[in-house]
């Protein structure tokens, strides 16, 4: 059936194309679940990456208001030692200074350790925006690429069809390499 | 989780993990679809190559398969026009089969949009040029015939001298643009001729005489009065047809009037208006006077037989022998001595009263066919009635002097002088006529 090439090419190529299609939509998929969990990978890490700097600044913080308040006590110890009345005059206001200049340091301290956890959580969340964008950029693809196919599989149908593939009536019984022409 | 934080010491948990860069592993997932993707379009763009290999290969095939098919239209419909005389039907005829053709191509099994398109444009065109071509087949043979009409018009009206029809026949293939101006022209110019042409062969035919005078009667510079559109050559011509034609009917005429020759003044007339010619004249006017000699001299011979054969004694009331005095008076003056003869033979024979036997012998000699047979021809005749006439006068003499002879005395001499007649012997030894 020399007349049916046509056809089963024509087939061939149809099923090549699909199979072009659902391979690339497979790959589409497959890169979006690896954006998406890679950016939800990477948020979680941002994210324990700033409570762990919230642990530790309040344990540093903790330590020094401790540290500090001893050196407090030993400077009033030191005041009183020596005769000065801690609690009133210059030594007293010595010793508000110093523990305001202590508490803005601490202050200071867990102001920095905010913004960085603010910015870890900021990234976390960004990537997972990334990671999304870049997911559904990815199925877009896929959708493209299935949209591509399609287009591919009418137009090559469109083109077989206006070329007359599919008006070959007898095809079957005529040999195109030596034809029977009809008088 | 935050670290246990040990007191006394400032504490800063480094980072347990890194960020996992995306790419490598999504190159990955993307590679095998990409792998994937790259066979199916390899796949696809061969075998889809292959079949628009194929299938122009079957419309390339159908496309020409379809010219053929016109190509051998033309010429077996190019072939029947020959076999059609009316060419009012050839694009019509055309038209429907073409239109056929056409639906036979374009429902073929192998014609898909593209070649339809294709076969579509390719025989509005190949139609359009049968048209034009049948269209202008059927107007030139229109035209041929309408020249043919034209020219057949024109050639009867000029050769029937019509030179107002053959005008008309010209101006009408002018009309119908069947002739050309300049041929119109030539064949004006040329019409005159023709005409005057055909007038002097129809004169020449029916009065060749009168034809011939007035071709001959021409003006100073040559040509004829009557036909002066006839160059030297064709008046030469014409004018010798005219006399040969002439001669042809004066001696026809002529001819005619020797069986009855007239007098000399209807053959003087006959002469003036050309009937005849003079040497024709003079030869009938010979003619006749010897015919009319000649039959006088048969009448006598004639009438001499019955003078011989007379019988006075049969003739009792005298009524034979006045017939054959009236008979011997009507004989002409240029036989005056023959007719004086005669006259003394009857006297004679009237004198004897009675037949002499010599006489009836020497016509039963002659009735016998013994001088020859005088009905056979001129000639015959002639020598039958001499002898006779020369036995008859040897007879008479002999007789004269001889008056008591006997029958037998008469047979004998008859018959003797007969045989000795010019020395030669003329009957045989039977005495077939008798001696008594």
């Amino acid at each position: 059936m020399p007349a049916a090439i046509p056809i089963v090419a024509l087939a061939i190529s149809a099923v090549g194309t699909a199979y072009s299609m659902s391979q690339s939509k497979k790959a589409a998929d497959a890169a979006a679940s690896v954006d998406a969990n890679t950016a939800k990978y990477n948020a979680q890490l941002d994210n324990a990456q700033a409570d762990q700097i919230q642990a530790d600044t309040v344990a540093n913080i903790r330590t020094t208001r401790q540290e500090d308040a001893a050196y407090l006590s030993k400077q009033a110890a030191s005041y009183a030692a020596s005769g000065v009345l801690a609690t009133t005059g210059s030594p007293l206001h010595a010793q508000i200074t110093t523990a305001g200049r202590m508490e803005q340091q601490i202050q200071q301290k867990y102001s920095n350790a905010q913004r960085q956890q603010m910015l870890l959580h900021s990234q976390a969340k960004e990537g997972v925006y990334y990671g999304q964008a870049q997911a559904s950029a990815d199925r877009a693809a896929g959708t493209i690429a299935m949209v591509d196919g399609g287009a591919k599989l009418a137009g090559m149908a469109f083109s077989a069809y206006n070329s007359g593939v599919f008006s070959n009536k007898s095809a079957a019984t005529i040999d195109p390499i030596n034809p029977a022409i009809d008088d | 989780m935050a670290l246990q934080i040990v007191s006394g010491s400032e504490v800063e948990t480094p980072a347990s993990a890194v960020h996992i860069n995306a790419q490598p592993f999504r190159e990955a997932a993307l590679m095998k679809g990409r792998v994937g993707a790259a066979v199916g379009d390899s796949v696809s763009g061969f075998f889809g190559e292959v079949s628009k290999k194929f299938q122009d290969n079957v419309n390339a095939r159908t496309v020409l398969d379809a010219d053929l098919k016109m190509r051998k239209f033309s010429d077996d419909f190019r072939d029947s026009l020959a076999k059609n005389p009316d060419e009012n039907t050839w694009l019509p005829d055309l038209n429907e089969k073409s239109t056929q053709l056409r639906e036979d191509i374009l429902s073929g099994p192998h014609v898909g949009p593209d070649v339809k398109q294709h076969l579509t444009a390719m025989i509005d065109q190949w139609q359009q040029a049968q048209s034009s071509e049948v269209k202008t087949a059927a107007q030139i043979r229109s035209i041929n015939r309408t020249k043919a009409t034209v020219i057949e018009d024109y050639t009867k009206a000029s050769r029937d001298g019509d030179e107002q029809g053959a005008l008309a026949a010209i101006d009408l293939g002018v009309q119908n643009h069947a002739l050309f101006p300049e041929d119109a022209d030539r064949m004006r110019k040329e019409l005159p001729a023709i005409t005057q042409t055909a007038k002097v062969e129809t004169g020449i035919q029916n009065q060749p005489y009168q034809t011939l005078k007035l071709l001959e009667d021409q003006d100073k510079s040559g040509k004829s009065k009557a036909f002066p559109a006839l160059n030297p050559q064709q008046l030469g011509v014409k004018i010798r047809e005219a006399r040969t034609a002439t001669n042809k009917w004066q001696t026809d005429n002529a001819m005619d009037l020797y069986d009855n020759p007239p007098t000399d003044d209807i053959l003087k007339q006959k002469v003036e208006s050309g009937e005849i010619s003079e040497p024709s004249e003079r030869k009938i006017k010979a003619y006749r006077d010897k015919t009319n000699y000649e039959s006088a001299r048969a009448s006598t011979g004639e009438l001499r037989g019955d003078i011989s054969d007379y019988d006075p004694s049969k003739d009792k009331d005298g009524k034979e022998y006045n017939q054959l005095k009236e008979s011997i008076r009507a004989i002409p003056d240029f036989m005056a001595a023959k007719r004086d003869k005669l006259k003394k033979l009857l006297d004679d024979k009237k004198a004897m009263k009675g037949s002499s036997h010599g006489d009836t012998v020497i016509n039963r000699m002659y009735s016998e066919k013994l001088f020859g047979d005088p009905t056979a021809d001129r000639a015959s005749w002639k020598k039958a009635n001499d002898q006779r006439e020369e036995l008859q006068n040897d007879f008479e003499q002999w007789h004269t002097q001889n008056p008591g002879a006997s029958n037998k005395e008469q047979y004998d001499y008859v018959w003797n002088r007969t045989k000795t007649n010019r020395g030669k012997s003329i009957v045989g030894t039977t005495d077939q006529f008798g001696t008594q």
